[in-house]
């Protein structure tokens, strides 16, 4: 009975065996002959001299589309920076160790009179990699597509929203014809635009500064892809559709895994923009891209709180700065629960959270904030650098250090806790179910206000909602407290306060005074908008009146390290700029 | 029959022996072994199954008592002692579990960042970069002193927000037991009944239930739970409520292949000759030739639906915090799965005990139960 | 049995029509917009919105939704790939799906069959325990912590492997390679579950009175197995393959996650998240008609395995 049972395992064993050992030790073998290999290349690699094409490699997330008019993710926005030219460029300039306007398809600066007409003068010669010629006429094509009423695209707000083009609104509304919006091509080589008020230099630059949705798209792809009802059209979905006008054009693109982009010679940037080729995988998870980063395999990583304790000493770290300020917002209106509505208590929840223990206790790296204008917001003119958080006006308007005050916190709150009665408050914070660094933030905002009011006289409840649920949470009024963050205009403040008025249509706070909305208009429209001092100083008045009210507990900006390989020498040397961040593709390349 | 015997007795040359006695069986010895009673003597038999069984009811124990054993809660946070390796009194004396680290760290900074906590340098070396030598060094770094927790003993070490791991990790499993166990205990009802409808009854209520169980199933898990957790809010009840709406689908399918198994065999159709009943034919003759693999199927089950929990974690679809289960943990966990491995290390280990134990117990249940194994051994 | 497979393929059709349906009202009752940039100006959001009906109610949508249906037009993706045809996108991603999960279960049907066979004739014996707790390791730890496991051990620590999948599009040596880790990944869970099931079956039917027979008149343990009992215990595991294809599917979302796999698992949830219906409902359209063919397969293959059943017969 048992003989015939042997042979069988005995085979089936070997058979185990033999699978195993093959695997380990012939993959083994092979990849580290391999590796050895690769290394040896990469030696002779490094003695031969940089005449040879430099790649640089980074990851990111997948890119929906290269069509630039409805491009959304921050991932699609840099990859079409690489493959579209603009009328302008924004760059790090190394003699003023500053950001700087320059032209790209322009021959220069855009010239204006009134503020209010802005005229572009192209280059000769612009091309399409493919050859064809781009012209003022394929710019205003392109804004007219970009603003076409049946399309709808996401992006056209640039030119109603950032800067009021005559009749925009209008014509993407389907209100009025093309013939009468502000944008018009005289020659070839002329683009006029006509805004309906006065705006200064820095927000018409910036809105045709960089590859992006201000860039010309090509006509005969564009009309080619067209659905015939003219509704949709697929340019930019495939290879094929994506053309370049800037100085990378797209090579491979696999979806969701992998795009390379090959070096443009003889573009008006390609001097300043050094790499030959890049690279960029999609990695999702974080730890895969540390993994790629200790490996060489990628340029530079981003690196959470929890690994600030392994990477915190390393030379290599460089910080961003968020453009944005997080906080909890209230729900001043709350019906459910009427003591929100009390002042005390929000200043209360202002004074009482010892913000640097999110901060440096959790995130190492982010920066407490007791404000609610960021820091990289700057104020006058770009090019001297004049951050508003740095005058002394700002400095004034915030209590010092990172405005925890617990006593004067607790006096605060035991006004409140007498006006609802004496009674326990009972307060629901909403935060972001899929990240982790809001519900950290929830968890400890939790603990730390309930241990400083009692645990008998306060209680945080915590509700898991996903972001854009969360949005439409806040500006319908159901909520409490809610986690959230606008994001700011680094050359324009006045215009990201725009979100702190009552008639904005998303607003998820509940602060309202005319006051402040006609401050607010008088900067960004009216007649402050040329006058820098008395700007500034209707800035500070803004940001006290909100700091009075507290329509939102500000907590911090989220400022991350970043990790940058050796070859990557930047020239900005790891310093943060505004919407060019470290300016990753200019860069001398050891090898 | 009596008539004719009675009328024949004259010509029988045999006689009755016990013509005066009655006839009896004689009566058992022993006591009769009942169903359940005679699985109970087969699973005991079966150590690995009595080991396991042990084991679950350890953990079980340890989810109820052992966050008492601490001087922590689940939630009480220590933002200043983050991150901690653990450290266990006693064994710390053996060199693991010590509370230290090994780091890379710059020279310059060991008599300032570092000063009185570190443990052993181990390794001298220069860093290169861009040109300048920076002099680092590889150094045992007691995490403990380093960052002011001296006489302070955290057993499994701490999370990212200075929480007890011991304490969160068995609170966690009694919530994700609690979750594995509801779901089950619900989905086997329902699973069992349906199935067994649908597979006895057959023809057309079989096909609209299995046409039901097909439109069901084809309804992503993932968008129930974020309905449900809209509306309910995140916790443990969206949670078991998301698993029951398909979670049952799996066990009917089973069922109704074993009714569709044994529904036509001999014995059924000799019981129905009989007379039988639908609900004696389902409960009685069919139904029990399940038990073992319905069983089976639900000890699998509750490591499973604890798996479902830790792959919604993942996602982010988490409990609603702070409350923890070992899929909150372990999710948060694989995220500093190289820096930190003790945040992945317990849950894994609790959450793989938990698999073996229900799995050995499973399969020691279903040899118990099985009809076809009574009396044997 | 022509007659029974028409009918099924005709509940069939009525089956997809109500599954999309149930999901149609289900994916857009999810709260939220798919204009979620809160500083975006309301004219944009509303315009684009009014483009795609879905300021409309969700009946009038769902008219318009059923007009598409029935012509099969199933739309454009409008968020996560915006303006490509939903098949397009799904077509796009089978190809690596198709490739890693037959590896899979090349990988998975054999091992998972020898080890349950294995242990169900040595059952509770050193080779039955050893092979359980060999399998159960495999699947005790949720596949995120085995794939990252996976990677930085092999891949990041000895070098075998590449840390992620490679870029290439056919298969060759480097991409096979390549694929390795995702292929085990998926396996491990599904090798235990194989091993489990059979080894359940099979006891079972080795203790029945065929099998007795079997041995009574000269069989082998091996003949008698091979040729009896394994034939009786495949119809349970029929059953599993189903939930096994679907779970490699779905399963397959942290794996191609941690690998960088531009598969179809994280599509659904993408689509899900971004809250792009029409690519939600086409994904689960194609899921719903891959599990109800299987079903429809799994089914019939009953009466083939075992000729003494026999399929919508009544009690």
């Amino acid at each position: 009975m048992k003989q015939p049972k042997k042979p069988f395992l005995v085979i089936l064993a070997m058979m185990m065996v033999l699978t195993f050992t093959g695997c380990t030790s012939g993959n083994g073998n092979n990849a580290n002959q391999e590796s050895k290999e690769d290394k040896d290349k990469v030696v002779t690699e490094q003695k031969q001299p940089s005449d040879k094409p430099t790649v640089v490699r980074f990851s990111g997330m997948s890119a929906e589309t290269f069509n630039q008019h409805t491009s959304e993710s921050a991932e699609t926005s840099i990859l079409l920076e690489y493959i579209n030219g603009n009328l302008l460029d924004l760059i790090y300039d190394e003699t003023s160790d500053n950001i700087k306007f320059v032209s790209n398809h322009a021959t220069d600066l855009p010239a204006t009179t009134d503020n209010k007409v802005w005229t572009f003068k192209l280059k000769e010669g612009l091309k399409w990699t493919d050859g064809t010629p781009i012209t003022a006429r394929d710019y205003e094509y392109s804004y007219q597509m970009l603003l076409d009423p049946k399309l709808t695209n996401r992006n056209a707000f640039v030119l109603f929203d950032n800067i009021p083009i005559v009749s925009a609104n209008k014509y993407f509304k389907g209100e009025a014809k093309w013939e009468e919006v502000g944008i018009k091509a005289k020659d070839d080589l002329t683009l006029e635009i006509a805004l309906e008020t006065e705006m200064p230099e820095i927000d018409v630059y910036s809105v045709f500064a960089q590859g992006g949705s201000t860039s010309p798209i090509h006509k005969q792809l564009y009309e080619a892809g067209m659905k015939p009802d003219h509704s949709e059209t697929t340019y930019g979905t495939t290879l094929e559709q994506v053309p370049s006008s800037g100085t990378y054009r797209l090579s491979e693109w696999v979806r969701d895994q992998y795009r390379v982009f090959e070096k443009n010679q003889d573009t008006p940037m390609s001097a300043v923009y050094t790499p030959d080729r890049i690279e960029s995988r999609v990695v999702s998870e974080s730890s895969t891209r540390m993994q790629l980063w200790e490996k060489g395999e990628i340029e530079n990583v981003s690196i959470s709180g929890e690994q600030f304790d392994k990477y915190g000493e390393d030379p290599r770290v460089v910080y961003t700065e968020a453009e944005s300020v997080w906080g909890f917002y209230v729900n001043t209106e709350s019906k459910k629960n009427p003591i929100l509505g009390n002042n005390d208590l929000r200043k209360a929840l202002y004074y009482g959270i010892d913000r640097d223990k999110i901060t440096k206790g959790i995130f190492k790296t982010f920066k407490s904030a007791p404000y609610y204008i960021s820091t990289i917001c700057m104020v006058g003119d770009y090019s001297d650098g004049q951050r508003y958080r740095e005058t002394e006006a700002a400095k004034a308007n915030i209590p010092p250090g990172t405005g925890y005050e617990p006593e004067k916190a607790k006096e605060y709150f035991e006004k409140a806790y007498q006006a609802n009665g004496n009674k326990k408050i009972t307060i629901e914070l909403t935060y972001f179910d899929s990240q982790e660094t809001m519900k950290r933030t929830a968890e400890v905002a939790e603990e730390l206000y309930e241990n400083l009011f009692g645990k008998d006289k306060l209680d945080i409840k915590l509700r898991a909602m996903p972001p854009s649920a969360a949005y439409d949470a806040y500006r319908d009024g159901n909520f409490e407290l809610g986690i959230g963050a606008i994001t700011q205009n680094a050359f324009n403040p006045w215009s990201s306060m725009k979100a702190w008025r009552t008639d904005f249509p998303n607003r998820s706070h509940r602060f309202s005074s005319a006051e402040f909305d006609e401050l607010q208009k008088r900067t960004t429209t009216g007649d402050l908008l040329l006058k820098p001092e008395e700007r500034l100083d209707a800035l500070v008045k803004m940001e006290k009146m909100l700091l009075d009210y507290v329509p939102q507990i500000p907590l911090f900006q989220n400022n991350n390290a970043v990790l940058f390989q050796d070859r990557m020498d930047l020239k900005g040397k790891g310093k943060y700029f505004p919407v060019i961040k470290f300016a990753p593709l200019q860069v001398n390349i050891l090898e | 029959m009596k008539l004719e015997t009675d009328n024949n007795r004259e010509q029988n040359p045999f006689e009755f022996v016990q013509r005066e006695k009655q006839l009896a069986d004689e009566k058992f010895e022993g006591k009769a072994i009942g169903f359940f009673k005679d699985a109970m003597l087969r699973f005991r038999k079966n150590n690995a199954s009595f080991v396991a069984a042990f084991f679950i009811g350890l953990i079980i124990l340890m989810a109820i008592i052992a966050p008492l054993l601490s001087s922590f809660s689940y939630r009480e946070q220590h933002i200043e002692w983050a991150l901690l390796p653990p450290r266990v009194p006693g064994i710390e004396k053996i060199g693991i579990w010590d509370g230290t680290k090994v780091m890379d760290i710059k020279k310059t900074s060991l008599d300032e960042k570092y000063k009185g906590s570190i443990v052993k340098v181990m390794e001298e070396y220069d860093m290169d970069y861009r040109g300048r030598k920076i002099p680092m060094v590889k150094a045992k770094v007691d995490m403990y002193e380093l960052k002011g927790a001296k006489d302070t003993y955290f057993w499994m070490g701490t999370d990212a927000l200075g929480r007890d791991q011991w304490t969160r990790l068995w609170k966690g499993t009694r919530i994700s037991l609690l979750i594995g166990f509801m779901a089950v205990t619900i989905n086997v009802l329902i699973g069992v009944t349906y199935g067994s409808i649908s597979g006895y009854y057959g023809g057309t209520v079989d096909m609209v239930m299995q046409r039901i169980i097909e439109i069901l199933s084809g309804v992503p898990p993932l968008v129930l739970v974020i309905l449900f957790v809209m509306y309910l809010g995140a916790g443990i009840l969206p949670f078991i409520l998301a698993m029951i709406v398909t979670g049952w689908i799996g066990m009917s399918r089973m069922i109704r292949a074993q009714f569709y198994k044994y529904k036509g065999q001999e014995y059924v159709l000799a019981s129905r000759t009989m007379g039988a009943k639908d609900r004696l034919l389902i409960f009685r003759h069919i139904l029990p030739n399940a038990i073992g693999p319905i069983i089976t199927q639900a000890t699998f089950a509750v490591p499973g639906a604890i798996f479902i929990e830790s792959f919604l974690s993942y996602l982010g679809l988490g409990l609603g915090a702070p409350e923890p289960s070992i899929g909150v943990l372990l999710a948060e966990g694989q995220k500093v799965l190289l820096e930190h491995p003790h945040l992945t290390l317990f849950p894994a280990i609790v959450i793989s005990i938990l698999m073996l134990s229900f799995n050995l117990f499973g399969n020691g249940l279903r040899d118990a139960f099985d009809p076809t194994l009574r009396g044997q051994e | 049995m022509l007659r029974y497979i028409s009918q099924r393929l005709i509940a069939m059709a009525i089956t997809l029509f109500l599954i999309i349906s149930l999901l149609f009202f289900l994916v857009h009752s999810m709260p939220g917009s798919i204009v979620n940039d809160p500083m975006l100006p309301i004219d944009i959001k509303e315009r684009i919105e009014a483009k795609y009906h879905l300021d409309k109610p969700l009946v009038v949508q769902y008219v318009y939704f059923l007009g598409d249906f029935l012509t099969f037009n199933f739309g454009d993706s409008i968020k996560v790939q915006p303006k490509v045809p939903v098949f397009d996108i799904i077509k796009d991603k089978l190809p690596i799906t198709i490739q890693l999960n037959i590896l899979a279960l090349l990988f998975t049907l054999p091992i998972g069959v020898i080890c349950g066979i294995m242990a169900a004739l040595k059952k509770n014996t050193a080779t039955d325990h050893g092979l359980n707790m060999m399998v159960v390791l495999f699947i005790s730890v949720p596949s995120f912590v085995i794939a990252a496991l996976l990677q930085y051990i092999v891949a990041f620590k000895w070098e075998l492997v590449p840390i992620l999948l490679s870029a290439e599009q056919a298969l060759t040596w480097t991409k096979f390679k390549s694929m390795i880790l995702p292929i085990l990944a998926l396996s491990f869970g599904e090798i235990a579950i194989v091993t489990r099931y059979l080894r359940a079956e099979l006891c079972e039917t080795l203790n029945s009175d065929y099998m007795l027979l079997a041995r009574t008149k000269g069989l082998s343990q091996m003949q008698a197995t091979l040729r009896h009992a394994i034939r009786n215990s495949f119809i349970p595991l029929a059953n599993i393959f189903i939930p096994m294809i679907f779970s490699i599917l779905s399963g397959a979302i942290v794996i191609e996650n941690i690998f960088s796999v531009p598969g179809l698992g994280s599509l659904s949830i993408n689509a899900i998240n971004a809250l792009d219906h029409p690519l939600t409902i086409a994904v689960m359209f194609f899921y719903s008609l891959i599990a109800l063919i299987s079903i429809l397969v799994v089914d019939l293959s009953y009466g083939i395995i075992d000729p003494r059943i026999r399929m919508g017969g009544k009690k």
